[in-house]
């Protein structure tokens, strides 16, 4: 694939994942930090079809310009966290350990670490632990919940893209 | 299609137990370590008013007095902390949620007021100047 193909496949990917943030947070959460996660779906699509420094750089779009349309500089402080750290960990899954992880696994994975990153900012920016204690629990269930239907989503997409004429991938 | 699960997911699920296991067993500790939790009222970065909260207080509540006529009333429960009433423009701060773990915290920007929620009865830290 050459590079302009490549730039414009990834423009698309970001500009989805984008709306996929922005649409998260219309939906009410049950929970305060509880969200379905739906961004991670194109991270986890691009660190598949394209690579890990391409996942990467979706997650870091993605989340500066989400939460400069959305949120607050605090907001984009915990989006940040969560997605290299959820990154980070699929990455180092899904490049080493392939062969023992579904993409259900590690899309789990990526959702436990994103709350984790994010849990951690929290801990920080109110200079108490508690925090983390206390809403590890929670939303570790919730995490292992999404993550399941995020790895399906994942799934099917990565599987429809691959059966495409268009889509000519240098990367497995 | 088919997308098996594979034993690293196990793995993976057996890795989000043993964080919950973690997150309840801090929360065990952190009740039992004594100190309990207060509510801190700041105004202007001043702390004006703080009580502490434990199992069975008597509900309190009381009006914070911002100058110029501008007021804040907090009500304190053991199930939460809430600005019941304002008289602030915005009136965020009484559409806040309750709050009731150390380090929440409802905060009124117009009259410069901040509750929180601290561990234990130590001075709060440096962090978070919101009001100032």
């Amino acid at each position: 694939m050459n590079r302009v193909r490549k730039m414009v496949m990834l423009a698309l990917i970001i500009s989805q994942a984008l709306v996929l943030h922005l649409i998260e947070g219309f939906i009410p959460v049950v929970a305060p930090g509880i969200k379905l996660g739906l961004a991670n779906i194109m991270t986890l699509v691009t660190l598949v079809l394209y690579g890990f420094k391409e996942a990467l750089m979706v997650v870091v779009v993605r989340s500066v310009l989400g939460s400069l349309l959305s949120g607050s500089v605090t907001a984009m402080l915990y989006s940040l966290a969560g997605g290299i750290l959820s990154c980070l960990a699929m990455g180092w899954l899904y490049f080493r350990w392939r062969a023992y992880f579904s993409i259900i696994g590690i899309s789990t994975a990526g959702a436990i670490f994103h709350n984790i990153g994010q849990l951690l900012v929290a801990s920080w920016v109110f200079g108490t632990i508690g925090i983390l204690f206390t809403y590890l629990p929670m939303l570790t269930v919730a995490a292992a919940g999404t993550g399941f239907f995020v790895g399906l989503t994942s799934g099917y997409i990565i599987k429809y893209l691959r059966e495409q004429k268009w889509f000519k991938w240098e990367r497995g | 299609m088919k997308m098996p699960m594979k034993i690293g997911d196990l793995a993976v699920y057996l890795f989000a137990v043993v964080l919950i296991a973690i997150g309840l067993m801090g929360v065990y500790a952190m009740g039992t370590q004594g100190g309990g939790k207060s509510v801190v009222v700041e105004l202007d970065g001043r702390e004006v008013y703080s009580c502490r909260i434990y199992k069975g207080m008597a509900p309190v509540e009381f009006r914070v007095d911002a100058g110029n006529g501008k007021y804040n009333v907090v009500s304190v429960t053991y199930e939460g902390v809430k600005v019941k009433e304002a008289n602030c423009p915005d009136q965020v701060c009484v559409k806040s949620a309750s709050i009731r773990y150390a380090g929440q915290a409802i905060v009124c920007l117009p009259h410069r007021v901040v509750v929180r929620i601290t561990a234990g009865h130590e001075e709060t830290p440096d962090v978070d100047d919101i009001a100032s």
